[in-house]
């Protein structure tokens, strides 16, 4: 999946290969959630969102360690 | 009047804690957004840890943030809460024994300890604090069962009672069972375990944000009754 705001591929940010955590647009949270959840992974999402310098907001997705990242990465490249 | 205004003192003291303890927990997690911003405008710094001789710039301190966050700051925030809450159920019980110590009356204590005490307070209060600590290692149930031999407050719940169980479960396995849980997690958190034997326990958000919750209902609800009898 692209981030529609870099224009580059959605990429987890892991810890020795377990878990991570997901930045991203917020107006693709929905679709990776629903990715997710269609995929049974156990996450959750930040009650907060980031707007810097009053750009389009960034929310993060936190994946439990119970998955392995790399398996995630490929969830979020199989799909536009 | 002098045992309801101490509730009354001790409630708010814990919730303003939990509070407190809650903020340091949010505001921790935020200030990430800073090298993330930093990384998003295209800076960059470095940090370098004279105590350890470890050394990060805005990208490798990025990395380490899921392991920051979730392996660390999640469960250390969840262990002050769990902590705040033992520290808030031992000075009521604390606070009702002394000021009611006839249900401690067939206690025995050694004669060179009374002899060694410069009042009664002070031999009543060596009584209340060894029958506390030898509470407090017993599982979370036999607490409340002992609170409610002293005084019938009608407060928590059983379901509360047992969600509490295993919130103290999961603290006890992380502080001292290397977050793997085992027989005796199972055993503390009976029907309410989330987690197999074997399995390295998390705590997610929404779990932590929940045992916050509950602790500070409990905390509130448990002072207002216990005052209301005092």
């Amino acid at each position: 999946m692209i981030d529609v705001m870099t224009r580059k591929p959605l990429t987890i940010n892991s810890y020795q290969g377990k878990g991570g955590i997901l930045d991203l647009p917020l107006e693709q949270l929905d679709k990776v959630r629903a990715l997710l959840d269609a995929n049974n992974v156990f996450y959750w999402v930040d009650d907060e969102v980031l707007s810097i310098d009053g750009g389009p907001e960034s929310a993060w997705i936190t994946i439990s360690q119970k998955h392995d990242a790399a398996m995630i990465q490929r969830l979020l490249d199989s799909v536009p | 009047m002098a045992l309801k205004e101490d509730i009354r003192d001790l409630a708010a003291r814990t919730l303003g804690a939990l509070n407190q303890s809650h903020d340091y927990f949010t505001y921790s997690k935020r200030v990430w957004t800073f090298p993330r911003k930093v990384v998003k405008q295209g800076g960059n710094f470095t940090f370098r840890n004279l105590a350890t001789g470890s050394r990060v710039n805005e990208q490798t301190l990025l990395e380490l943030e899921p392991l920051y966050l979730t392996g660390y700051l999640l469960p250390a925030s969840f262990q002050q809460f769990v902590s705040l809450f033992e520290d808030f159920f031992f000075d009521l019980l604390r606070l009702w024994l002394t000021a009611h110590p006839s249900s401690l009356a067939r206690k025995q204590l050694e004669l060179g300890t009374v002899l060694k005490a410069p009042d009664k307070d002070a031999i009543v209060l060596t009584v209340v604090d060894k029958e506390l600590n030898e509470l407090k290692y017993d599982r979370l149930a036999e607490w409340f069962v002992s609170l409610d031999k002293l005084v019938k407050l009608g407060c928590p719940t059983p379901d509360e009672i047992e969600q509490l169980a295993e919130i103290k479960a999961s603290r006890d396995i992380l502080v001292h069972g290397k977050g793997i849980a085992n027989s005796t997690y199972l055993a503390k958190a009976a029907n309410r375990a989330r987690y197999n034997d074997g399995e390295q326990l998390e705590i997610p958000e929404p779990y932590h944000r929940e045992t916050w919750e509950m602790i500070r209902k409990v905390v509130g609800d448990v002072s207002e009754a216990a005052v209301k009898k005092a």
